[in-house]
């Protein structure tokens, strides 16, 4: 301690002159323009060019992302066209290529503008909107499976929520085994759902595939969600409660696919008809 | 009348002569701005040389920064005028005769001569220009404008100095 004092006395009046000169060097950087434009530019240089090598490498190492599974879906649609053609009778794939009307799902690719995933009640913005034919309550989806379901739309965007929002619930059935339950979002975990209403006599296990059930408009039958990673039956229900893990995670998405299914206001109408009743 | 209130007396002097004469005060042949009147230091190189160090540097930012409000400029001066607040103790050590300083020697003509004097001013006010000009220009690209304004500065800020030195000591 003493030495401490000494060795202030001695170099007080150095650790004061740095100390001004740092408070100087603010000032001056804050408050005068020149000096202020030289010290943003010289900075900008600076933290530019070594930005500029970080985001290269990003860029890179997404590229390989996005190239695999490109890959993957393209490798995807491809053996679905295979299969088809192999398992129809002869030329009716073709009638059934030609004739747009037997069509009733339709793909729109879209683009996350902005998104949240990281709170309670996540959205997304896509930079699409009713110009680029989406509407509200179109299911949003990628090649590994749900994200999420437009709630409004404008001319030129769509807000919609994600699957991992407290307010989200999905329509969705255990893969083979055809027991249909509902999903929604409880644990903070981003890639964590839990799935609620599948009969105790059900027969899950872990490692089944948990895929959406196609009994709304929003989502067709099939697509994947998650895999189950953990059952639990509650204390005096006769329920399971499934944890569920997605496949896609969430927080990484750019790109999607939203799903317009062409009689969605017939069969919403009714549906809207049952509940009234 | 005793050492604060006569260095209070100097430091008003001085200051008000910089900011309010001095600023208003343009030299500069045609529209060029080489010349800038800067004789605050002499505040810093009369102080006592037994005032302490950190004292002296802290006297030097607030001058500067007073001055700074005057000049619309926070922190240059500031900056310059603590930069030769902290370097008057080693410009004092390198002057030091033989006989070193007594505890009542103030750097003055009388105590420093008037040769050792202008000496000891122009080392000081010259490195003050050298730093003032350079954290205005805030760039050694401009390196020769830097040292065409600290020479042509200094030149007539040096004869205002000692005036102003001669007429204080009196």
């Amino acid at each position: 301690m003493r030495n401490l004092l000494l060795l202030f006395t001695r170099f007080g009046h150095v650790l004061l002159f740095l100390i001004f000169q740092l408070i100087c060097l603010f000032l001056i950087i804050n408050y005068n323009k020149t000096q202020n434009d030289i010290w943003v530019n010289s900075v900008n240089v600076f933290s530019g060019s070594i930005n500029e090598k970080i985001q290269n490498f990003s860029n890179y190492t997404h590229l390989k992302e996005l190239n695999d599974s490109l890959q993957q879906e393209n490798a995807r649609l491809h053996a679905e066209a295979i299969n088809y053609r192999n398992f129809r009778e002869a030329n009716l794939f073709n009638t059934f290529q030609g004739d747009s009307s037997l069509m009733e799902y339709n793909l729109v690719p879209v683009n996350l503008c902005s998104k949240t995933t990281h709170l309670r009640n996540n959205y997304f913005t896509l930079c699409q909107g009713k110009n680029d034919g989406l509407r509200k309550r179109m299911g949003i989806i990628t090649e590994k499976g749900v994200v999420g379901i437009i709630t409004n739309c404008t001319e030129r965007f769509c807000k919609s929520i994600y699957v991992i929002n407290s307010q989200s619930r999905i329509n969705a059935q255990i893969k083979t085994k055809e027991y249909e339950g509902r999903v929604q979002w409880e644990s903070s975990d981003q890639r964590e759902l839990t799935m609620y209403s599948i009969p105790k006599f059900a027969n899950v296990e872990i490692g089944d595939t948990i895929e959406t059930s196609g009994r709304s408009t929003v989502f067709p039958e099939g697509i994947p969600i998650g895999i189950v990673s953990d059952i639990e039956i509650l204390e005096g229900q006769s329920e399971y409660r499934i944890d569920v893990r997605m496949f896609e995670d969430l927080s990484r998405i750019e790109n999607a696919y939203a799903i317009d299914y062409k009689y969605w206001e017939e069969k919403d109408s009714l549906i809207q008809v049952e509940l009234n009743e | 009348m005793n050492e604060v209130s006569k260095y209070g007396i100097r430091f008003l002097i001085i200051f008000l002569f910089q900011v309010l004469i001095l600023k208003r005060v343009d030299i500069n042949p045609g529209g060029s701005s080489y010349i800038h009147l800067l004789v605050y230091p002499l505040f810093i190189m009369i102080l006592p040389i037994r005032t302490p160090k950190g004292l002296v540097v802290s006297l030097g930012f607030i001058m500067g920064l007073l001055i700074d409000m005057f000049y619309d400029s926070p922190g240059v001066h500031a900056s310059a005028l603590c930069f030769t607040a902290f370097i008057r103790s080693f410009v004092l050590k390198i002057l030091e005769s033989a006989d070193g300083y007594t505890t009542s020697t103030i750097p003055s003509m009388k105590d420093f001569g008037i040769t050792g004097f202008i000496i000891y001013a122009s080392i000081l006010l010259g490195l003050h220009m050298l730093f003032y000009f350079s954290v205005e220009a805030f760039s050694f690209v401009f390196i020769g404008e830097i040292l065409l304004r600290t020479i042509a500065s200094f030149i007539v800020s040096i004869i205002l100095l000692i005036l102003i030195q001669i007429i204080i000591n009196r």
